[in-house]
């Protein structure tokens, strides 16, 4: 499912970042790395750029990793997301940043901007505790609202479920407005994620559910924290305008858990 | 009885207050008068902006697809009929208040406008009637609409005890039932009882003013505390009675007693006077609406909005409690457009044309007829309704009729009070027992009594509207979980079947 990966450079990286990546990606079943990078317009060198990214590509082929390579120029999330609709990519890989808070807030960062305007899956890859060889992914939470976008996400769970253990289906619901009307909610969540525990009993070595109330943002990073959790997968969701305003729940998500992240459009 | 938190803990903190005023008059007028000043000068504009939001929330709510929601179950029809529903939301929201300053606020902002308008003049006069619509017109209407529609939705529709707390579901779960819920419930309590004391207290003076003015009776303490005696007497007999025999029996008969005033003082007085006062200050309240919503004039005559406006609107926060709970009692059945604009337009229209006319009339015998009524009310605001009844034929009817109109809304506001009291204190129970409201409406009557000779009526009238700051804060949440509430009533539904 997540054969064709494309991997934004901005071309800082050394070779070794790029094979450890490309190597983590592998963990997932991936095939084929699109390496991209996208250029000011009418800044660079366009001949050294291909160069270079001729000679990551052809390092990759030689550990084994099929890749190529794609140079573009523009607005750079925007010709990420372009770039891998055209490439008929399955996820668009993203390493975390750590750029400054202030920073992020007030000017944004490429990595909101791409999970805004992509309408393929965007696995933001952060290392807990540091990026390397021996990664592992053991513990993965899989945050469901039951709505349409959480369904669309069960066949990734399903998928992921042959490289890693532990699956914590997390359900963050809205309080009802009066006790009586709660208490069917919680009923009602109760039977849902027991359905859902079934439905991904025979993919994981274990399941857990946790169901709690509140701001959904909030409770993801508190329970992926608590748990330790290596990987989260998200539905994304078109949330309203004034949802939108305090930042969605998956940009939230995305920059406030310490795990990597996986956001299924 | 005293097993309930909430009665117990209100019940401790009314009678140390009053010890507070008995002991120590000055020591609790120079501490709520520091705390009154400082709330007044440095929450204003949270009071003018939360009031001006409190109304555009009720308008949207009204026009939005929630307005056809009914505040009880589907099939349920609205317990009251139109007249006893207007009258009694009328006698509970404004009554007593506005015969006390149907005359009185018009002509004191006439003799004392802010800095920026000549006195005694005709832009004072148009400056006065446009604020006295002002102070009692839509907005107070939208404070109380806020507080009773949150409670009888969640009581009516969700199943939830009538109290206010109740309404903080959506947002703090079985919390309600804790200490914060204990503090919003006590907070109410300590604003119903410290409003309607000081109102009860005000009211007697002017029954005791009337008196003396019709029949030289003299205007001393000890005859206000007979006043205060034999109303709450009534008062009492009408909340043994009950909601439906006593206070709409009492709550129709007052409505239509002043029907019969303002008629006859549109007919007798100066009507085309009136008409056009009316008519004028209709356009200026509503051409200027958007600005005295948000006027709080830090460059100039800032004290007079002070005095005047914001202490109106902490007021009518301060009440909001009292009021929203009688009238979410009352509004059973009705859907959220109904109540919105029957609650929010025809109290307040009622208000208009009662001011329209005993102002009118007041402010023509000033500057037509040159009489010093003015003057008059200025050194004693109660006097202002019976002098002006002097000018006019049949005056000795008519200010005996206005005592009565008096006494009876008097009775009235107690009576609500003493009712909604007791379902603040039985943890929401609609009918609160008889030892329940006669305990509160001995209190209350007490309260006003002992304040009135200790001379520490002015200090509880500032206390209630420190009680406000808090019930602002409370009111602007409570918005919240209203819209939460009905935004989640089309999921919720999904569950249910």
């Amino acid at each position: 499912m997540l054969k064709k990966i494309v991997q934004p450079l901005d071309l800082s990286e050394s070779l070794a970042d790029v094979k450890i990546r490309s190597s983590f990606i592998d963990r997932f079943g991936g095939q084929e790395i699109v390496l991209i990078h996208v250029m000011n317009p009418g800044l660079g060198d366009k001949g050294m750029v291909r160069a270079r990214l001729a000679h990551l590509v052809d390092e990759l082929n030689q550990v084994g990793i099929q890749a190529k390579s794609v140079v573009t120029q523009g607005h750079v999330a925007s010709q990420i997301t372009r770039a891998a609709m055209e490439s008929a990519a399955d996820v668009i890989y993203l390493p975390a940043s750590r750029k400054n808070f202030l920073v992020s807030s007030f000017l944004g960062s490429t990595t909101e901007d791409v999970i805004r305007l992509s309408d393929i899956p965007v696995f933001i890859h952060k290392q807990r505790p540091e990026l390397v060889r021996t990664e592992k992914v053991r513990n993965l939470v899989f945050a469901t609202d039951f709505g349409k976008a959480a369904s669309r996400v069960w066949l990734y769970v399903r998928m992921l479920g042959r490289f890693v253990s532990k699956l914590t289906i997390l359900h963050v619901g809205e309080r009802a407005s009066d006790p009586d009307t709660e208490q069917l909610r919680r009923e009602n969540a109760e039977t849902l994620l027991q359905e859902l525990r079934a439905k991904f009993t025979d993919d994981f070595q274990e399941v857990a559910l946790i169901s709690r109330i509140g701001s959904p943002a909030k409770h993801i990073i508190d329970v992926v924290e608590q748990i330790q959790a290596d990987l989260v997968v998200l539905g994304r969701l078109n949330e309203p305008f004034p949802s939108k305003l305090l930042g969605s729940t998956c940009s939230r998500v995305t920059s406030g858990v310490s795990s990597s992240v996986l956001l299924i459009p | 009885m005293f097993q309930d938190k909430v009665f117990l803990t209100s019940l401790v903190i009314v009678v140390v207050f009053v010890l507070a005023g008995v002991i120590d008059p000055e020591l609790l007028d120079r501490a709520s008068a520091v705390l009154h000043g400082a709330i007044i000068a440095h929450f204003g504009w949270a009071y003018m902006l939360s009031g001006f939001f409190f109304l555009v929330f009720c308008l949207v709510l009204a026009l939005s697809r929630y307005g056809e929601i009914k505040l009880g179950r589907d099939h349920e029809k609205p317990e009251y009929t139109y007249f006893g529903w207007f009258s009694m939301l009328f006698a509970a929201g404004m009554g007593i208040g506005l015969i006390f300053w149907g005359v009185a606020e018009p002509l004191s902002h006439y003799m004392d406008p802010p800095e920026f308008i000549q006195p005694e003049t005709g832009q004072a006069a148009t400056f006065a009637m446009r604020y006295s619509f002002f102070h009692w017109g839509l907005h107070p209407w939208a404070i109380y609409i806020v507080m009773s529609l949150g409670i009888a939705y969640f009581s009516f529709r969700r199943g939830m005890p009538p109290l206010i707390s109740s309404c903080f579901y959506p947002m703090l779960g079985n919390r309600i039932y804790g200490p914060i819920g204990n503090f919003i419930d006590i907070m109410a309590v300590f604003a119903t009882i410290f409003g309607i004391a000081t109102s009860l207290g005000l009211g007697a003076i002017q029954i005791n003013s009337g008196l003396e003015h019709l029949y030289g009776l003299p205007s001393s303490t000890g005859f206000t505390l007979l006043i205060i005696l034999v109303t709450t007497l009534l008062f009492m007999i009408s909340a043994a009675v009950g909601l439906d025999k006593g206070i709409q029996t009492l709550s129709k008969t007052n409505i239509l007693l002043a029907f019969a005033l303002l008629l006859f003082m549109l007919v007798a007085g100066p009507t085309s006077y009136i008409l056009n006062v009316f008519t004028d200050t209709i356009g200026g309240y509503m051409g200027n609406m958007l600005e005295m919503s948000l006027a709080v004039n830090p460059f100039l005559g800032q004290e007079w909005y002070k005095n005047w406006t914001l202490f109106y609107w902490a007021w009518w926060i301060a009440w909001s409690p009292f009021v929203g709970i009688f009238v979410a009692r009352i509004s059973r059945g009705r859907t959220i457009r109904e109540f919105i604009s029957g609650a929010l337009l025809v109290p307040t229209l009622l208000t208009f044309v009662w001011f329209s006319v005993f102002g009118g009339a007041s402010l023509f015998l000033e500057l037509e007829q040159g009489t010093n009524i003015g003057l008059a009310v200025q050194s004693d605001v109660s006097t202002g309704l019976f002098l002006v009844f002097d000018h006019f034929p049949g005056a000795l009817i008519l200010s005996n009729a206005a005592l009565v109109l008096l006494i009876v809304f008097f009775v009235t506001s107690a009576d609500s009070a003493t009712f909604v009291l007791g379902i603040m204190t039985s943890k929401g129970s609609p009918n609160p027992s008889l030892a329940k409201k006669i305990t509160w409406g001995i209190t209350q009557s007490s309260v006003a009594a002992i304040l009135l000779v200790s001379g520490g009526l002015t200090a509880l009238q500032r206390m209630a509207i420190t009680a406000a700051l808090p019930f602002n804060f409370i009111l602007l949440f409570m918005c919240y979980n209203i819209w939460k509430a009905l935004a989640s009533e089309a999921p919720e539904s999904r569950l249910r079947r």
